[in-house]
């Protein structure tokens, strides 16, 4: 039997279809038992979502009233929903926006911006943009989320093939560290430096003072920056049991003794700390809290 | 699971306040409560008895006491509930006494909600946590004897004999110590390495006996049941494993030092042997003095070697042991007599020391035993001896070192005998002390037998040269003044502290005595024994006495160290911090934070795992560890999540917000019972959880508090510089920074987070502390 299969893109790059297609000539095997019935990034047609879709994956969050109505839609027709990639899991960098709140930053894109000569908000022929960034599951019941930006396509192969045959795909429970391969941390770090200071190979690029945000994300990507010298920028959004990504990298450096930290402003607090997951975040529903009060 | 509440009135104290009624009402209805009573005194013996009974009869599991303090009859709970089963793990405290009737008295009514919620958490707390274990953890059945004179040797042999492994470390480059180079030993004149050298051949070869030659001790550690300590083996660039102590090395060595076995009266090469007895009967490169390691010049023991031994390139070696128990038998040194004006110690080479005059009288010590007027080499025929030497001299100390009359004594026969029968020696002393087994029949005899005189002298008493000849002038206790002519003049020196006793003291904690000796336990029935865990004393580390009663000690610290060994364990309630090995990544945050260095990484590098015995199950792990793998057994992120919960789940109905702090166990917990114990009056808004450290409250559990509803979080912690387990103070203050930070950022109000840094006991200032912090937290709901 042939499993029907749709995939969608919402606010994205569509990098998660591209990281689709990096799968490469395992593709081919795992193409073998299914008909792609819908892909407006790839076949361009949008209209209309056909039925008895088994299985959707959809990519990048939800922004606009559009996104939205056509998330909904899907969902009446797809048996199992995928949330597809960081954006669409966790607000991805798009949920960063939410830190200037609501429609400050179109007004900025579409008025400030060198490109757009005109200086005007476009009203007619557009959808009408969200005051958040939201994740798929802010709207619709999703049943699996694949992390990542992009997703990792080893772990896209595996997780399909799992469905294909039947059975329920699973993600680690675990944190980057333990795929890390790096020498582990046995001291705090001090100071927080900046990637351009080139780490010490080998070295476990925390406890050099390099944010890595390997121990509050989820693994799963085999640790692949953080095991060329990049510290892990926490795109696989938490890990199992965090209560919040971010908040807890705050606190492995809140020892540091030079207390830069308790002064970073919002934008850089998200966009260091959150920058997939702030849409989805403790820090964005403080915020939220705070602003419907 | 069954859940007792036992709800106690105080004898009415606090019947006043809080409405009885309505909170037996209210605990029934909380989830797993079976059973609630109210009495008058759960702590009375009475009642206690009744707990007992109820707990079995009801067949309940773990119970809440609400009622006082647990820090003043928490333990007689405990104890009481251990009887009916329950374990220490199994209960928990709700203190709706010094936290709250007593302090709300004004606001019956907000007290009474509050009793509410803190009941609330109590049990939600109890239905959390963990029954505890209690293990024993063996104390090493190793001990390490520091320092090699005849008392460590005789402690050593005395304890490997019992098959206990005995670590001697020694920090010269031989075993013996002062009496390997007394020639003889009073009263009998024995030889003394003829009664040490055995000694120290059975401890060199003795199976249970480690010896650490030429090493010291770099720092030491207490793990909660063992020392650790850390031992630095100092290089002596030649490969004992081959040196066959041939010494050709010695013979060619062109570089001559004062000799420290002799006390500086003859020189040795920088290439050395101690003594002929040395043991190991190895030699030893001088690295402060050898031309090759200072100047790369020379090398000429590498060149004549035969047995290929130099190693200019050696490098000290760190070891680390771990004993049970530890012996100091460290030694004495002599009095440096150059610091007493009106000897002429310095400027007078015929002024000599005891350890000096018998160097120079041993016939296979360095002058082959010559006795000799030292400035000009002549045959002496006067000696003077002067006693009391930096000793019974109020200018360096009142203590009589005891063993000086006697030394003097058979170093004047000695030298009568050996050397000159017609040599006149006078003894110039205070007075002679004789007190020891055959010691006064020594004396007598060698006045009367050898002809030795005995002078007495007061205060007054001077060495002086005239015409290059030396005359000791001296005053005896009657005024009248005396002038004796001395070829040689020698001082019978005070037993000083070996230099390092001060270093070692700080290091191990051992007290010192007012002289700079080690303080036993009690000087008169705790000899061997010193205030430290397992610290014990033989020798004159301890103070000065002679070889008998240091031998006498050295086998009291072993029978006493021993004794240590079979009957100290440490029995350890496991209540200390439990890593959950599916969850842990080994991201290894926890490690730098554990103040106790207590969390390793597994050897497999998949988790850490916790040093029971050094885990002091303080939380710091908890709270840096972002997937909640690690703390301790029961105020672990679960079972404080369900405190939380406790305090905010549910509104229940009364005047008050609800301000959650977190108070640590050490200092602010006891100042805030102690508010209690005054009526100091506070609002009822704040709701008090217990934690062992403010360190361990991390910056995801402050906003998740709030984020179950609490209006506000307060931590109470130590003053920085005072929290008991190093950091955790600074901890919470650095968080509490950065959540206020993050809700600022967010547009809240940061000061709904508050930390409050006290010095223990300070009540009235905590009782005005809390108002005001309260009152800037409420703030926010006015503006």
């Amino acid at each position: 039997m042939t499993v029907r299969i749709a995939t969608m893109g919402m606010a994205g790059c569509s990098g998660c279809h591209i990281a689709l297609l990096d799968i490469g000539v395992k593709l081919l095997d795992i193409l073998k038992d299914v008909e792609l019935v819908y892909s407006y990034p790839l076949v361009d047609t949008k209209n209309p979502i056909p039925p008895n879709i088994d299985v959707a994956l959809i990519e990048g969050s939800i922004r606009t009233e559009h996104d939205k109505e056509m998330a909904e839609a899907m969902r009446k027709q797809a048996k199992f929903v995928i949330a597809f990639g960081a954006c669409s899991a966790h607000g991805g960098v798009n949920g960063l926006a939410n830190v200037f709140g609501g429609k400050q930053g179109v007004e900025y894109v579409y008025t400030k911006t060198i490109l757009m000569a005109q200086k005007l908000v476009p009203s007619e022929h557009v959808p009408q943009i969200l005051t958040n960034d939201l994740r798929l599951s802010d709207v619709v019941k999703v049943d699996f989320v694949i992390p990542g930006c992009p997703p990792n396509p080893d772990e896209i192969a595996s997780i399909l093939t799992a469905l294909l045959s039947g059975e329920t795909p699973t993600l680690s429970s675990k944190s980057i560290c333990d795929e890390c391969p790096l020498e582990r941390l046995t001291e705090a770090p001090a100071k927080l430096r900046r990637i351009h200071e080139i780490p010490e190979p080998d070295k476990c690029l925390l406890s050099q003072g390099f944010l890595c945000m390997g121990p509050a994300t989820r693994a799963g990507c085999n640790a692949e920056c953080p095991r060329r010298g990049m510290p892990c920028t926490g795109c696989r959004g938490p890990s199992e049991t965090v209560w919040d990504q971010g908040v807890a990298m705050l606190d492995a450096l809140a020892a540091m003794e030079e207390d830069e930290i308790s002064d970073f402003k919002l934008p850089r607090l998200a966009g260091t700390f959150a920058r997939y997951t702030y849409a989805s975040s403790k820090l964005d529903n403080l915020r939220k809290g705070v602003q419907k009060e | 699971m069954k859940i007792g509440v036992f709800l106690c009135t105080c004898g009415d104290t606090i019947k006043g306040t809080l409405d009885y009624e309505e909170l037996v009402t209210f605990t029934e209805t909380l989830p797993n409560v079976k059973y609630v009573e109210i009495r008058d005194d759960w702590c009375q013996h009475e009642s206690l008895n009744a707990l007992i009974e109820t707990l079995s009869k009801k067949k309940l599991e773990r119970l809440v006491i609400a009622a006082c303090s647990p820090h003043l009859f928490g333990q007689r709970f405990y104890e009481a509930a251990e009887k009916a089963g329950i374990t220490r793990g199994l209960m928990t405290f709700a203190n709706i006494r010094e936290h709250c009737a007593w302090v709300h008295r004004e606001n019956p009514k907000g007290a009474t909600a509050k009793a509410k919620r803190l009941i609330r958490a109590a049990v939600f707390q109890v239905a959390a946590q963990s029954p505890i274990a209690t293990k024993t953890f063996p104390v090493t059945q190793e001990v390490l004897v520091l320092g090699a004179g005849v008392a460590g040797i005789q402690a050593s042999l005395d304890l490997a004999d019992r098959g206990i492994k005995v670590h001697l470390v020694e920090r010269e480059p031989t075993i013996g110590g002062h009496m390997a180079v007394l020639n003889k030993t009073y009263p009998t004149l024995d030889c003394s390495i003829c009664i040490l050298g055995p000694k120290m051949a059975e401890a060199a070869t003795h199976p249970n006996i480690l010896l650490h030659p030429y090493t010291e001790l770099l720092a030491a550690e207490h793990t909660g049941k063992d020392w650790l300590l850390t031992l630095n083996k100092k290089a002596t660039y030649v490969d004992w494993d081959k040196c066959t102590g041939c010494m050709q090395c010695t013979e060619k060595c062109p570089t001559r030092v004062d000799d420290d076995w002799s006390w500086g009266i003859a020189k040795r090469r920088a290439i050395y042997m101690p003594f002929s007895q040395s043991v190991p009967r190895k030699v030893t490169i001088d690295a402060e003095h050898c031309k090759k390691l200072t100047n790369d010049k020379c090398g000429v023991c590498e060149k004549v070697c035969p047995a290929e031994a130099i190693d200019y390139e050696m490098k000290d070696e760190v070891v680390k042991v771990q004993v049970g128990s530890v012996i100091l038998a460290t030694g004495f040194t002599e009095f440096d007599p150059s610091v007493v004006p009106e000897l002429h110690y310095v400027e007078n080479p015929d002024v000599i020391t005891q350890m000096q005059f018998i160097r120079m009288m041993d016939s296979v010590g360095p002058f082959g035993g010559k006795l000799e007027v030292p400035s000009d080499g002549r045959k002496p025929e006067k000696i003077v001896m002067i006693q009391c030497v930096g000793s019974r001299d109020e200018r360096y100390s009142w203590q009589c070192s005891a063993y000086c009359c006697m030394a003097a004594i058979k170093h004047a026969e000695l030298a009568k005998l050996e050397y000159d029968p017609t040599l006149d020696i006078t003894i110039v002393a205070r007075d002679i002390r004789a007190g020891g087994k055959g010691f006064d029949e020594f004396y007598v005899r060698a006045r009367e037998e050898y002809d030795i005189h005995f002078e007495y002298r007061g205060d007054d008493l001077e060495v002086v040269q005239n015409d290059g000849k030396t005359v000791v002038n001296y005053t005896d206790p009657y005024g009248k003044a005396h002038s004796l002519p001395a070829d040689i003049v020698v001082l019978s020196c005070a037993m000083n502290p070996s230099p390092g006793t001060e270093k070692l003291a700080t290091m191990l904690g051992v007290p010192l005595g007012e002289l700079g000796f080690y303080e036993a336990q009690d000087e008169k029935v705790a000899l061997a024994r010193t205030d430290v865990n397992g610290v014990f004393l033989a020798g004159t580390c301890h103070g000065p006495k002679d070889i008998p009663e240091s031998v006498e000690q050295a086998g009291a610290a072993a029978e006493e160290s021993s004794v240590w060994l079979s009957t100290q364990s440490l029995s350890k309630e496991l209540d200390v911090a439990v890593v959950n090995k599916d969850l842990c990544n080994a991201c290894g945050l926890c490690v730098p934070a554990c103040p106790s260095q207590a969390i390793t990484f597994e050897e497999s590098g998949d988790c850490v795992i916790v040093d029971e015995v050094r885990c002091q199950a303080c939380g710091e792990c908890m709270a840096t560890c972002p997937v909640d793998a690690i703390g301790p057994l029961n105020i672990n992120p679960t079972v404080l999540d369900a405190a939380i919960d406790g305090l905010l789940n549910n509104s229940i109905e009364g005047p008050e917000s609800v301000i959650v702090g977190f108070a640590c166990n050490e200092c602010m917990y006891r100042a805030i019972d102690e508010a209690g114990e005054e009526r100091l009056q506070y609002p009822a808004d704040l709701h008090l959880l217990q934690v062992p450290c403010t360190g361990s409250v991390s910056t995801p559990k402050i906003l998740r508090t709030l984020e179950a509803g609490a209006d506000g979080v307060i931590l109470f912690a130590c003053a920085s510089d005072l929290c008991h387990y190093g950091r955790g103070a600074r901890m919470a203050n650095s968080r509490v920074q950065v959540v206020r930070n993050i809700i600022n950022q967010s547009g809240g109000n940061p000061a709904i987070v508050q930390v409050v840094q006290m010095i223990g006991r300070e009540a009235k200032e905590f009782a005005a502390t809390v108002q005001k912090t309260v009152d800037a937290i409420k703030g926010r709901n006015g503006g």
